[in-house]
């Protein structure tokens, strides 16, 4: 059983770039944004799922991982060479945000963040010599074709993608299996008892917070050289900002596969509901509603409870409802 | 030489002054009793010793270790561990998992399959805490703190709310753990549970130390018995 958890992230990659060549171009581009999103959504999950702690500053950061990507990018660096790079700024910035917001707590520690998100859209705004300003960035150098698929572009992107997607996936379950994991655990659990235990608090939520900012870092940088131009309408915390929770909440909070679950779901439903046409805001957001007040462990607690209803003796424990900070 | 001696321990919560003057020590290996009426300042001095709260005034050596009282963190890698009056574990995690944690925050020391026995706990390893009888989780909460594998375990009435049988058992189980040279303080206000522990023990009375003396010094004591202990219970607790 262990050992298929680890092999099952791999087998899921694999068998998406297997399936992928079948695929149309919109249908490919879909994908790509949905695997995007879902590297945002399971970095997320590390934040939010494994330490309780709701920051609304995470497309902040997947925006300065997406204008820092654009920048270096279109300087001549190698796009290998930005991601990670993209990701480390990210991950300082990350680190700065999560050392004044955890000085609060509860909704002071939401409201901070959303400060944070607030203020950062507006310096995406007005540092125009970084960033474009309202216009945007423009001109980013796409992803490096991979051999042999250099005249299929969609293709190609999608093929870069899955794998990082795959690696945050297993970068999120180190985590959570590490001392690190478990100390964030006790975090979220019951802060005093931890303390009481000797956990470092604050070490734990800083390294959940710069894990975190790294890795929706990396997913900004895939984004801008997938898009070519980056607006800093994208990172807002009413679009990016708000969504990543969503997703979180919807696929299941703590549940790295459930965060995946979210993403792709959340992603494709409105291309799904275009055809419903003016009341396609109004299906996605009753079907939202629903997912948040009949399954408040989100799609993947339902699959588990559908799981343990079928076949008790094999199936993993639905773990408790996360209690956000 | 002591393990952990307190010098001159005051806290004053605005206008309360919750501790005043405190000292006393504690002897390596010994089960130290702390009594005193409610509002005596005896949980307060735990969270003191254990670094929870800071105190206004005093300080305090430990194993060696001059400059204390410390921060919890600290605290705990010098040894010093405990449990709260009101149970506390991860209630949303399985007994496994509360252990696990303990594990990783005594620096990789794995909880002991004797541990466990001893606890009682293996039956229950895979049931999340939540579900788990009182009984069980009073004895989670002290095996998270032993997890540690503490000099000093600071426990905050491990006996309240437990059923005479499941007392007995408490107490085997401080036995088992001080036969294996552990120090306990402990807080309790059940007489009988206490005295039959305790080589020692300090009576507090508001915020001072009213009394020491071994429990037979401390049941005969006419100050203790009027300021906590009362004529029926000194005599119950013989």
């Amino acid at each position: 059983m262990n050992m298929l958890r680890w092999l099952l992230p791999a087998l899921a990659v694999a068998a998406c770039i297997a399936v992928a060549p079948a695929m149309n171009e919109y249908i490919l581009y879909i994908a790509t944004m949905a695997a995007l999103m879902c590297i945002l959504a399971v970095s997320y999950n590390v934040l939010l799922g494994f330490t309780g702690y709701l920051s609304l500053a995470h497309g902040f950061l997947y925006g300065v991982g997406a204008y820092a990507g654009a920048q270096l990018t279109t300087a001549g660096w190698s796009f290998w060479l930005a991601l990670p790079v993209a990701g480390l700024v990210a991950a300082a910035l990350g680190a700065l945000v999560a050392l004044a917001a955890f000085r609060t707590k509860g909704l002071y520690f939401a409201v901070l963040t959303l400060g944070i998100g607030l203020v950062g859209f507006q310096l995406f705004l007005v540092l125009e010599p970084l960033t474009g300003g309202v216009g945007g960035f423009v001109g980013i150098p796409s992803m490096p074709s991979l051999p042999g698929l250099e005249e299929t572009p969609s293709l190609n992107a999608l093929v870069i993608t899955l794998p990082v997607l795959g690696a945050t996936f297993y970068a999120a379950m180190a985590f959570q299996h590490s001392a690190l994991g478990a100390a964030c655990l006790a975090v979220r659990e019951d802060v005093l008892l931890a303390q009481a235990l000797g956990i470092r608090i604050g070490s734990a939520r800083l390294a959940a917070f710069t894990f975190s900012a790294f890795f929706a870092g990396i997913a900004g940088a895939l984004f801008a050289a997938l898009s070519n131009f980056v607006g800093p309408d994208t990172f807002a915390v009413t679009a990016t900002g708000f969504q990543v929770v969503v997703f979180v909440v919807v696929g299941g909070m703590g549940l790295l596969w459930g965060s995946v679950l979210g993403a792709v779901a959340l992603t494709a439903l409105p291309e799904v509901l275009r055809g419903a046409a003016t009341f396609s805001v109004l299906v996605y957001g009753a079907l939202l509603l629903a997912a948040v007040l009949f399954a408040p462990q989100g799609l993947g607690g339902l699959l588990l409870d559908g799981w343990r209803r079928w076949r008790p003796a094999a199936a993993p424990r639905l773990p408790q409802p996360v209690k956000a900070k | 030489m002591s393990l952990l001696s307190l010098h001159g321990i005051s806290q004053q919560f605005g206008g309360l002054k919750a501790l005043d003057d405190v000292s006393f020590d504690v002897q390596p290996s010994t089960i130290h009793g702390l009594i005193g009426p409610n509002g005596a300042g005896k949980t307060t001095l735990i969270n003191v010793i254990s670094g929870l709260v800071p105190p206004t005034a005093g300080r305090m050596s430990f194993d060696g270790h001059e400059g204390g009282p410390w921060g919890i963190t600290h605290a705990v890698r010098l040894g010093i561990a405990r449990t709260f009056q009101q149970t506390r574990v991860f209630m949303g995690l399985t007994v496994r998992e509360n252990l696990r944690i303990a594990r990783v925050a005594g620096a990789g020391y794995e909880a002991s399959d004797d541990l466990i026995d001893a606890l009682g706990l293996g039956p229950s390893l895979d049931q999340v805490a939540n579900a788990l009888p009182y009984a069980t989780l009073r004895r989670l909460a002290m095996a998270l703190a032993l997890g540690l594998r503490p000099k000093l375990l600071l426990l905050d009435e491990p006996a309240v709310g437990l059923a005479p049988e499941e007392i007995t058992r408490m107490a085997d189980v401080i036995r088992h753990f001080h036969s294996q040279g552990l120090t306990v303080l402990l807080v309790e206000h059940n007489m009988r549970f206490l005295m039959s522990l305790a080589t020692r023990v300090s009576v507090m009375e508001r915020g001072r130390i009213l009394y020491e003396g071994t429990p037979q010094e401390c049941q005969a004591n006419p100050q203790v018995i009027d300021a906590y202990l009362g004529r029926g219970i000194a005599h119950a607790a013989h």
